[in-house]
């Protein structure tokens, strides 16, 4: 089967990624591109005979190196050799958006062209001469916008003709300029090395990028024996001044074609904006705006993560005992407490990662999520970090896994990066029952204000990494910041839910291999060797080492030091192993008496209690303050007494806020910002912890 | 005039953008180029980056970039 690859290339903003999804419905795969943070998003699809493969190229305003997004659209474009360019443009912005037309003309390669946002073209009474207009640039216009569904079979037809054609298009050159053009074409077309075969189209483009002094083709023309000076004498009237005065010239000779009241663009923004952003309304709004996402991704999601939690432990835990009934224990042990928790622990997230995604697509849908850079910049520059990282840091507090998705919405790598390595120190939900459990055993009469210290030291101590992460590992931010607002548009829910499948779809392929060898490897840790934690390796393990953590103050008791490895698989393990180890009898595994059609009953009646609490809530959101047992709470108070108890257990308190990252926050560092950035932040996460705890409990230990 | 002290909503055409050649060449994708029409719209809540308007489009600079472009007040 022939196979066909299709670059979709555009501004930022101008909707690529919704023409593709439009175009095709299944097979998306999203990544990243080689070496950059950038995301990368590729669909394929059988048309007649063949396989498209469409790329979406990242938003970037010209072909020069000067970005990440330039350097990746013009790197692929000259080396993976697409069959087809189709631009997408905004039509109501066409003066900045055909900039890039122009140098995608330049290489040759044939294009199409999708004029996106025609319906708001006709709103805004933007008069285009569609005829004229795509004469003059020789590529098919298709004015439609992506919303419209009765357009998709014209936009397939015209890219499926045009691969096979082989336009030329001319370079746009007058007078002089044209002349000395066309005497370094015939100079070069007499060099070309014979073995080399060279088309006309691509000897053009070879021409169009020599008069743009591109370093690699000067290279390749010097090796073809023409001397420098012949070169120089041909390109120095092409002076890079008079080249890019020539794009805006040729720029401002189609805009006679295009009628348009420049302001009318902006209208309606401008009305919302001028509440949105308000000098004194701006940022309170947005603190209100924004606990509504918080409430909506983290107190909405959680009857549905009760959901699939009782899916996976309750019913498919006793199923699959069930089934295992003749395997050996430890083989049972391994089914059960190892792969199936592990993909429990990645499935248990869909829910929230679904809302998360739907709120974020929606800010960024809509233009709003730019206007949250231009509040916020002034706060966030201070610390080498964008408005847009705010919304990232407080998600944190929710939780730190989709905090670091959300990181990906940043403009700038460097940023990016930062952003994720300070999200760990926001102190996560899984952690707060751990603080409120010790907080209730050591502080009864002050929980509160304790726990409200050790949020605090978290953030203290991110502003303070943010600096030394800057400084060291070189994730200052030197780019400038140049954002540009999009008018606020009404988003496309079949847009966003699109979105939200293929990234929850993404999310779970890369996540389950990690997290089940990880959560196998640490079952193994707590199993071995004799079949109970008391006495595993980890147990043991612990009990070596934990006179490291004497200095401390919790290191005199080792089960504080052996509760630490399973928060890495999740934090609020952490509460669950003072529990088991409290238990003297060993756990047996019981075989479960199994009723389908009484499990098939409760299943349902589970899903309709979760899609109600789910609803209420989002209008009446609860925090658990309170530790759920009592008896927790005594036998926690049994771990240390006497004068330093209440620091000791302080001491843990922090310890446990800044240890390792969970596992799925490691592996979201990892699958985001690749092994660098995640053995940093484990790095971070075993020398800062007991550095903090270290100074507190001895500075503290001096008053005591 | 700098661009960082023009009146809100007034109009300026650009004379000179002082800035390394690579940023200056992201402002020139932006539309920012000499003798282009500018014009300053407002300040962040706190004061700092600024918006302008630029070949139909809205723009955020922070102050500091604002200030290395020279502008020539036309319209108030």
């Amino acid at each position: 089967m022939k196979e066909i690859k299709v670059a979709f290339a555009g501004n930022p903003n101008v909707g690529k990624s919704a023409w593709i999804n439009a175009l095709s419905d299944a097979d998306f795969q999203v990544g990243n591109w080689p070496g950059v943070t950038v995301e990368k998003k590729e669909a394929t699809i059988k048309w007649d005979d063949s396989m498209y493969h469409l790329i979406d190229l990242p938003g970037c305003y010209s072909l020069e190196d000067i970005g990440n997004e330039e350097k990746i659209t013009s790197q692929f474009l000259l080396q993976e050799h697409p069959d087809l360019i189709v631009n997408v443009v905004d039509a109501t912005n066409l003066s900045r958006n055909l900039l890039l037309t122009l140098y995608l003309r330049e290489l040759q390669i044939p294009m199409v062209l999708i004029f996106n946002f025609m319906d708001e073209v006709e709103k805004q009474k933007i008069h285009i001469d569609i005829n004229k207009l795509q004469r003059r640039l020789q590529i098919p216009i298709l004015p439609y916008s992506a919303l419209d569904k009765k357009h998709y079979k014209d936009v397939k037809q015209a890219i499926i003709q045009m691969k096979d054609q082989n336009p030329f298009y001319y370079p746009f050159l007058e007078g002089e300029d044209l002349h000395q053009y066309i005497a370094l074409y015939n100079k070069l077309e007499k060099a070309v090395p014979f073995q080399t075969q060279y088309t006309e189209n691509e000897l053009h483009a070879l021409c169009m990028r020599l008069l743009h002094q591109d370093e690699l083709s000067i290279r390749q023309v010097l090796s073809w024996g023409i001397t420098k000076e012949v070169l120089q004498e041909q390109l120095q009237v092409f002076e890079e001044e008079v080249m890019e005065q020539n794009r805006f010239v040729t720029i401002a000779s189609f805009m006679k074609y295009v009628e348009q009241d420049e302001t009318s663009r902006y209208a309606k923004s401008n009305m919302i904006d001028s509440v949105l952003l308000h000098p004194v309304w701006g940022l309170p709004i947005f603190f209100f705006l924004f606990t509504i996402i918080l409430l909506f991704v983290f107190q909405a999601s959680t009857p549905w993560n009760a959901f699939i939690d009782y899916l996976i432990n309750d019913v498919g835990y006793r199923y699959l005992t069930f089934f295992l009934q003749m395997f050996p224990d430890v083989l049972q042990r391994l089914l059960l407490d190892g792969v199936l928790s592990g993909v429990g622990g990645v499935l248990v997230f869909i829910p929230l990662m679904s809302f998360l995604y739907f709120a974020l697509s929606l800010l960024e849908e809509s233009g709003y999520m730019s206007r949250i850079a231009f509040l916020l910049d002034r706060m966030m520059s201070n610390f080498h970090l964008s408005g847009k990282s705010f919304v990232s840091l407080l998600l944190g507090f929710g939780c730190n896994v989709p905090a670091i998705y959300a990181t990906r919405t940043l403009d700038n790598e460097k940023q990016k990066k930062l952003t994720a390595l300070l999200i760990p120190f926001m102190s996560c939900g899984a952690r707060l029952p751990i603080y409120v459990l010790f907080a209730a055993a050591f502080f009864p009469h002050k929980a509160g204000l304790m726990i409200v210290t050790v949020y605090g030291i978290g953030v203290l101590l991110a502003l303070t990494m943010a600096f030394v992460y800057a400084k060291f590992a070189n994730l200052k931010d030197e780019e400038m910041f140049v954002l540009e607002l999009p008018p606020y548009r009404l988003p496309s829910l079949r847009v966003v839910f699109r979105k939200v499948s293929q990234e929850v779809k993404g999310y779970v392929k890369k996540a389950c291999g990690i997290v089940l060898l990880a959560m196998v490897v640490l079952w193994g840790f707590s199993y071995f060797p004799n079949g109970d934690l008391q006495t595993s390796y980890m147990s043991s393990m612990a009990k070596t080492i934990s006179p490291l953590f004497q200095p401390l103050g919790f290191g005199d008791r080792w089960e504080s030091v052996a509760s630490l490895p399973g928060g890495i698989i999740a934090k609020e393990t952490i509460v669950g192993f003072f529990e088991t180890i409290s238990r003297d009898t060993k756990n047996e595994l019981k075989v479960p008496t199994i009723e389908i059609k009484e499990d098939i009953v409760q299943i349902g009646k589970q899903f309709l209690d979760a899609g109600k609490n789910s609803v209420l809530s989002f209008v009446h959101p609860q925090l658990q303050l309170k530790p759920e047992k009592d008896s927790q709470v005594k036998h926690i108070q049994g771990l240390w007494t006497g004068e330093k108890a209440s620091l000791k257990a302080f001491s843990f308190m922090v310890y446990v806020l800044l240890s390792i990252p969970c596992i799925m926050t490691l592996q979201a560092l990892y699958h985001e910002y690749g092994k660098k950035i995640a053995l940093l932040s484990i790095t971070s996460m075993i020398v800062l912890p007991y550095l903090v705890s270290l100074i507190i409990y001895q500075l503290c230990s001096l008053f005591y | 005039m700098k661009a960082n002290k023009m009146r809100k909503g007034s109009v300026g055409i650009i004379k000179q953008i002082q800035l390394p050649k690579k940023d200056k060449k992201r402002l020139f994708f932006m539309g920012f180029c000499e003798g282009c029409e500018l014009q300053y719209l407002k300040r962040a809540p706190m004061q700092d980056p600024l918006l302008f308007f630029i070949k139909g489009n809205q723009v955020i600079l922070r102050e500091a970039i604002a200030a290395c472009i020279e502008v020539e007040v036309i319209r108030k």
